[in-house]
């Protein structure tokens, strides 16, 4: 019998990415366990929709990466504000979303898709506020890079090269865990560290995050 | 004197769930019919989708059984995007390995896609 798991957008979104996603052969073992049945995996319409937008984020960024050097802002401006360089981003990103959900829905015994008029309680959201007044994340620093080369960068002002980040699980994070629980699924499934710091007593799921 | 009448047996011979699946692919048949004439004939736009997933809706009993169920969110799902139907039957076991890597053209450059989520989510 498969035990039920529910998925983050990130597991859903690095298997269909293949190879070209750093984590791909982290997530791989995963996905052959579903294959032999020994999980049934449920996806929510909230993992969906952040789908669709990390596409989209996504097929903005190559688009952008496939611009020739030397742009200026008046240049990029120009594009952004062109059909054609909006109907690029959006093509791509929704051709890639279709040919997710084509899959994912014509396999009902691996794949669950959440009933549409499934109801959450403001309960839920509760829970959430306890577990995210609970668990303090963590500063991180990074060097500024150029987006479209991965170059480090100084600022030319004020001399920095660096910012100061806040990292933690916040809104969307807990929404998805306590869908999980509510879903009443056994495991819930991702591959961002910043899970792992939910106190277990909190969610019924169990968390797992694969690395 | 009256006998009170044991419909036990008839009713495990009525097999309540196939009975329930059988009407349900019959009506779909004929929504997909509609759906089918729509794409073809009138409209090839979001229109005919909208028209599907509203029936679907309205004339289906979801609650029947756990299979039209989880059928009705699937086809809901599917005429959101504008996917075409497909049959209640229908079982493709090899969706798991068609997943793998079948969006890797979105991207030339290998990403980690679990720091763009995050990166996303801290807003």
């Amino acid at each position: 019998m498969p035990v039920s798991a529910y998925v983050d957008t990130n597991i859903l979104v690095s298997y269909a990415l293949g190879e070209n996603d750093k984590r791909f052969h982290a997530v791989e073992p995963f996905f052959e366990d579903v294959y032999q049945d020994k999980f049934v995996l449920h996806i929510s319409h909230f993992t969906l929709l952040e789908a669709l937008h990390t596409l989209r984020k996504m097929a903005t960024d190559e688009v952008y990466r496939e611009l020739s050097d030397g742009c200026s802002q008046s240049d990029l401006i120009t594009l952004v504000n062109s059909p054609a360089f909006k109907n690029e981003v959006k093509d791509r990103s929704f051709k890639a979303f279709k040919t997710i959900i084509d899959i994912i829905t014509r396999d009902p015994d691996r794949f669950k898709i959440v009933e549409p008029e499934k109801l959450y309680s403001e309960k839920m959201f509760t829970e959430g506020l306890g577990i995210l007044s609970e668990v303090f994340g963590e500063f991180r620093v990074y060097r500024y890079r150029c987006k479209k080369c991965d170059s480090y960068l100084d600022c030319d002002a004020c001399g920095f090269n660096c910012e100061i980040s806040y990292k933690a699980i916040n809104a969307s994070d807990v929404t998805h865990v306590l869908i999980s629980s509510t879903l009443e699924c056994k495991y819930f499934y991702t591959m961002d560290q910043y899970f792992s710091r939910i106190p277990r007593e909190k969610v019924k799921s169990e968390i797992v995050v694969i690395s | 004197m009256y006998r009170l009448l044991d419909f036990s047996t008839s009713l495990e011979n009525l097999n309540i769930e196939k009975t329930a699946n059988t009407m349900f692919a019959k009506r779909f048949e004929f929504l997909r019919h509609v759906y089918d004439s729509l794409i073809g004939e009138i409209s090839p736009d979001r229109t005919s989708s909208i028209v599907l997933e509203t029936s679907l809706k309205r004339f289906f009993h979801k609650e029947l059984t756990p299979e039209v169920s989880n059928y009705y969110s699937r086809m809901s799902l599917r005429s959101l995007v504008g996917l075409p139907v497909i049959d209640i039957n229908g079982r493709d076991n090899d969706a798991v390995p068609r997943l793998k890597g079948s969006i890797s053209w979105i991207s030339k450059k290998k990403v980690d896609v679990t720091e763009i989520i995050r990166d996303m989510r801290d807003g």
